[in-house]
């Protein structure tokens, strides 16, 4: 059960991050994003030692996802605010100065 | 116990309390953070005198765990120093463009807690928590501090950090189900040495390589150093860097069973060489100094995970060099970094070329720089000389001679870099240039006293390796360590 999900985690995860790097949408690093914290989330609620573990530990971790995307969200709308455009990660913010 | 917590509480108040009252944002968090380096030294004070400690915090289970140690404490004094010099900096050169991001002194204390949290985490439910604080905190200070690069810097960093941090909860799940504990001191006896150990070691080991971070995962540091604030730029390279170094050499000193192969602790011996070699490269075709630094932060970097395969050999002195590197090279980069930002302010420009003369321009300064740059070449009698000297006794007694080389390198690259900064700042300067009086020398004093505390590191540096020794890993010979 453990490992089973933590391969799929693992792909997941290879997925969400190449996703999130080579994407150029706000829409789909977000998805990119929702992934990843998916596949932590998933090895957290198959690994802890009993249920009541389980429970509390998949709770911080949700929570603790939940924030990370909030702030996610809140850095890419901070882009579209400023000048309509979604940020471009792949291009060298050093190369603009 | 008492002390412990309250290195974590006071800048947690501090943090609340500023956010709730916005006037008073700078006094209070002057007043916190240097309530909190009194903590601190007494924590220093409470190690020497009683030795290493453990703390439990909450049910059993789930308890957070402290370790109250010489690496810890040292740790939690270096970051409340220079978090305390880089507030100090900020509150006397706010009107400075570029030098507060929005919301620095609730954000910036905020940092501090995770920071002192994961330098005493012994657990990696902790760590992992701690390291999330310190990414979410550590990203939004850059991304705030205003502009379209800020903000894909911050981003890119953000992004980095989170799948570094899923990454590192998924080798925590993983530990936690085939040991049945996430207390780092419990694995050696609970934790096999068979494949699915290995594989959540190496999640564990990938994810705080990416927030450290080494090449070729540091893609997102350059940008994300340089381009932060003067204020924040303190504690992002040599702190933030360092803390998850610090959960790195815990889980790698612990004497994991799984952990005490040769071949991957050469290989990551290997990747730091090559980020010394890559970082000192990079820094020297670099036109811009704050990205010099930058990328001297990567090579630095790399030589404390040189430090790996020879504590994996069971090498004291490779442990005790680490941890000095990791607090020599914080106090002269800092230095630099608030030179390099009021040089840069009062010259009119960041580029190498632009600190032409610095040192008639704004001499004070320019001399701060000139210190830090000694201390991170490691030339005696600095700190970083004391660091580099155990690292290079390490490496041949224990036979590996490979490393002592790449430290000699790495030291003639830091040379050669930082040279053409002091190359620059120490030449004459242009006629056509008017000669205006810096306004103010409390900066150009801090950043000097920084460089300096780097020299006295050198000098003095019986007193640190007394405290790094309260704790430390003994040596089991070959196969790894455990704590005393």
């Amino acid at each position: 059960m453990v490992a089973a999900s933590a391969a799929m985690a693992g792909l997941l995860l290879l997925v969400g991050a190449g996703v999130v790097f080579r994407s150029s949408t706000r829409r789909s690093r977000l998805l990119g994003l929702a992934a990843v914290a998916l596949a932590g989330l998933l090895v957290t609620a198959t690994a802890a030692p009993d249920r009541a573990a389980a429970v509390a530990v998949t709770t911080i971790s949700a929570a603790t996802l939940t924030g990370l995307l909030l702030v996610a969200l809140h850095l890419e709308r901070a882009s579209t605010r400023s000048d309509g455009q979604d940020l471009d990660l792949q291009q060298d913010p050093l190369r603009w100065g | 116990m008492g002390l412990s917590l309250t290195v974590l509480a006071l800048p947690a108040i501090g943090a609340l309390t500023a956010f709730l009252a916005p006037r008073w944002r700078p006094a209070i968090a002057l007043m916190a953070t240097t309530a909190t380096v009194v903590a601190s030294l007494l924590l220093v004070r409470d190690v020497l005198a009683r030795g290493a400690t453990t703390v439990r915090i909450g049910r059993e289970q789930l308890a957070a765990v402290l370790v109250v140690d010489g690496l810890s404490a040292g740790l939690v004094l270096l970051a409340s120093g220079v978090a305390l010099t880089a507030m100090l900096f900020a509150a006397t050169q706010r009107s400075v463009p570029g030098t507060l991001p929005r919301g620095y002194w609730p954000l910036a204390q905020l940092l501090l807690v995770g920071l002192h949290g994961l330098f005493l985490a012994g657990d990696l439910l902790t760590a992992y928590l701690m390291l999330e604080l310190v990414a979410v905190t550590g990203a939004v200070l850059v991304a705030a501090g205003g502009g379209r690069a800020r903000l894909v810097a911050g981003t890119r960093y953000f992004y980095a950090e989170l799948i570094a941090s899923v990454t590192f909860l998924a080798g925590t799940a993983l530990v936690w189900s085939l040991a049945g504990t996430v207390v780092i001191a419990e694995l050696p006896g609970r934790l096999g040495a068979g494949v699915p150990a290995m594989l959540a070691l190496t999640l564990l080991t990938i994810g705080l390589l990416l927030k450290v971070p080494v090449v070729p995962l540091h893609f997102w540091l350059p940008a994300a150093h340089t381009l932060a604030p003067s204020a924040v730029s303190p504690l992002l390279s040599t702190l933030v860097v360092k803390s998850a170094f610090a959960v790195l050499l815990r889980l790698w000193g612990a004497g994991i069973p799984a952990l005490t192969g040769d071949a991957v602790a050469q290989l990551l011996g290997a990747l730091g060489a090559v980020a010394v070699v890559w970082g000192g490269l990079s820094a020297l075709r670099a036109t811009k100094v704050k990205v010099v630094i930058a990328y001297s932060t990567v090579a630095q970097l790399g030589l404390l995970l040189l430090a790996v395969p020879m504590v994996v050999a069971g090498s004291h002195e490779a442990w005790l060099g680490a941890v000095v590197h990791a607090i020599a090279h914080a106090l002269p980069k800092a230095a630099a970094l608030l030179a390099v930002a009021l040089l840069a302010h009062h010259l009119g420009g960041d580029t190498v070329d632009h600190l032409e003369g610095a040192a008639v321009r704004r001499p004070l300064a320019a001399f701060a720089l000139g210190v830090a740059a000694v201390s991170l070449i490691g030339l005696p009698p600095t700190g970083g000389f004391v660091a580099k000297w155990y690292l290079v006794v390490a490496s041949i007694t224990t036979g590996q001679w490979w490393w002592a080389a790449t430290i000699v390198l790495g030291s003639l690259l830091t040379g050669a870099y930082l040279a053409r900064l002091l190359q620059r700042g120490f030449a004459a300067v242009p006629t056509a240039v008017p000669q205006a009086r810096p306004r103010g020398r409390s900066g150009d004093v801090l950043a000097l006293a920084l460089a300096s505390s780097g020299l006295v590191l050198g000098l003095y540096p019986d007193r640190l390796v007394a405290l790094l020794e309260v704790g430390a890993p003994l040596a089991l010979g070959t196969g790894g360590m455990a704590h005393g």
